[in-house]
């Protein structure tokens, strides 16, 4: 007799016999009682030999069945996609309106990443681009902390933004590099292109500091707009919204022409600073001639050149001679 | 940002080295626990995903093989049941009522398959098996899993584990020479 204590629910067959022990049998799993104990029944009972063949090939043809590997190629690229998108950092949007138009600013959970003029044309092309490296989320949080600052700075009430930044917008190790450096030309001054090449050691760089800063993806904070071209024409600024640079550098005090060639700074109405001993000078004067452009800082007045510790040259004499009455410089 | 930069330091492997290690044993179980591609890959891609987000939770000397198995099985589990669903639906709604258990996906993907034709029919006749009979062999039968394991992912004893196998191979038994007497007769 075939063991009866070991489950709960056994069929058994006419013959009496377990049929789950033909089917261990067939998977190798018998212990060596019951092993022994089938062995000596099926010699018996052909009806019990003829199932545990059955079961036997049964197990055999099962095992043959191929291993179906077809399609795991393409399942495991799109899990990596998945798994890419799934890694994707927040980022809330939020829109102002701005005393100089709408912004769009993003917040990641580290800082402010992104501030954009909004533009009538493509409002849903901009976002849909960040869709790629982002889980982009349409933000209606308070964001008030962050335009308190912008107004005050926009009234020109305040120097700095002094937001936290995140600067995974950024495109490469060189941009940054740039856009650090241009964070480092004070309020109410201005620096070339090519000054901002040389003071990152690459004067030869013009070009790719100057597209470094076309892509600045925080603009205002990272002040690209106090970088213009070597002849004191504006250059661009975040498309071709050349007016709006022209207006943020009216809130620093800096005065801005039409020319020809379109706007330019008013050099003449400018005093030039000489970082490498911080002295600062009349446009007119000889010592400002041939300051190096990494070395030569545009600065919007005296009392700005002092506020930044720059002493009045001993020759031009600015702080005796201004070049015009300084009044509180306000756009808004 | 990488998915690497992700991971907690203090795991042993980086997720994509998980994935590396059990990818095919996962994706061949689903494929025979559905019996089609399409849904084997979605399921993959789900297993994969949802293993991802409690990777961070899991115990460092968990065994990684049968923590994959258990979420596999328990999405198995759901989309059996919603395809059972979906089928009832269709035959209430007087459609053509399916022949068989797979679903419409079933004559592409087998013919992609390229099984022979034995394998073919062993694997459509495990698709007629109910859920826990249904995985419980193929664990046993083709992954190669122990009854303790295979009582962990279905949360039941091993003997009502070992008593699904033997179940499921009752009715394949069955099922099986249904098929031969008829091409022989």
């Amino acid at each position: 007799m075939p063991t009866q204590n070991r489950s709960t629910k056994r069929s058994t067959l006419s013959c009496g016999f377990a049929e789950d022990d033909l089917i261990a049998e067939a998977l190798g799993e018998t212990s060596q009682d019951v092993h022994q104990q089938v062995h000596s029944h099926i010699t018996t009972c052909p009806i019990c030999a003829r199932l545990l063949e059955q079961y036997r090939q049964l197990h055999t043809r099962l095992r043959a069945v191929p291993a179906a590997e077809t399609g795991l190629a393409s399942a495991r690229r799109a899990l990596d996609t998945s798994l890419v998108l799934t890694n994707r950092p927040r980022l809330l949007l939020s829109v102002w309106d701005s005393p100089i138009g709408p912004l769009r600013i993003g917040r990641t959970d580290k800082g402010v990443a992104l501030v954009e003029f909004v533009s009538q044309d493509d409002p849903k092309d901009a976002t849909a681009a960040l869709e790629k490296n982002f889980a982009v989320e349409q933000s209606e949080g308070n964001i008030s902390s962050l335009t308190h600052k912008l107004e005050a700075y926009l009234n020109g009430k305040r120097q700095a933004l002094d937001w936290v930044i995140d600067d995974v917008l950024m495109r490469s190790d060189f941009q940054r590099q740039v856009l650090k450096a241009a964070s480092e030309i004070p309020y109410g001054t201005l620096t070339t292109y090519l000054g901002l090449a040389e003071r990152i050691s690459q004067p030869k760089a013009v070009r790719a500091v100057a597209q470094a800063l076309r892509y600045n993806p925080v603009p205002i904070q990272i002040p690209c707009h106090r970088i213009i071209g070597s002849n004191g024409s504006l250059t661009g600024y975040a498309g071709n919204r050349i007016a709006l640079k022209r207006d943020i550098l009216a809130v620093e005090g800096i005065p801005v022409v039409q020319s020809k060639t379109g706007f330019a700074i008013a050099q003449d109405r400018l005093y030039v600073g000489r970082q490498q001993d911080h002295i600062f000078c009349r446009p007119s004067c000889e010592t400002s001639k041939g300051i190096r452009a990494g070395d030569r800082l545009f600065i919007a007045s005296h009392t700005r050149a002092e506020e930044i510790g720059y002493a009045p040259c001993n020759i031009c004499q600015p702080d005796l001679h201004p070049l015009h009455k300084e009044a509180e410089p306000s756009l808004f | 940002m990488t998915l690497s930069d992700q991971q907690p330091t203090t795991k042993k492997y980086d997720f994509h080295e998980i994935i590396d290690r059990h990818q095919r044993a996962i994706y061949c179980y689903l494929v025979r626990c559905t019996g089609n591609i399409d849904d084997a890959q979605e399921l993959f891609q789900d297993t994969f995903l949802r293993a991802y987000r409690a990777y961070i939770s899991l115990s460092p000397d968990a065994n990684h093989q049968a923590w994959l198995f258990r979420i596999a099985t328990n999405l198995v589990k759901n989309y059996i049941r919603s395809r059972e669903r979906r089928r009832k639906v269709f035959v209430d709604g007087a459609a053509p009522a399916a022949s068989h258990s797979t679903s419409s996906n079933s004559s592409n993907a087998e013919d992609d398959l390229q099984l022979q034709e034995t394998a073919h029919i062993l694997l459509k006749a495990l698709q007629a098996l109910p859920f826990r009979q249904r995985t419980a062999l193929i664990q046993r039968q083709f992954e190669g899993l122990d009854y303790r394991l295979i009582a962990e992912n279905l949360e039941c004893s091993q003997d009502t584990a070992r008593a699904h196998v033997y179940q499921a191979l009752r009715k394949l038994r069955i099922r099986w020479h249904e098929i031969m007497n008829d091409e022989n007769g």
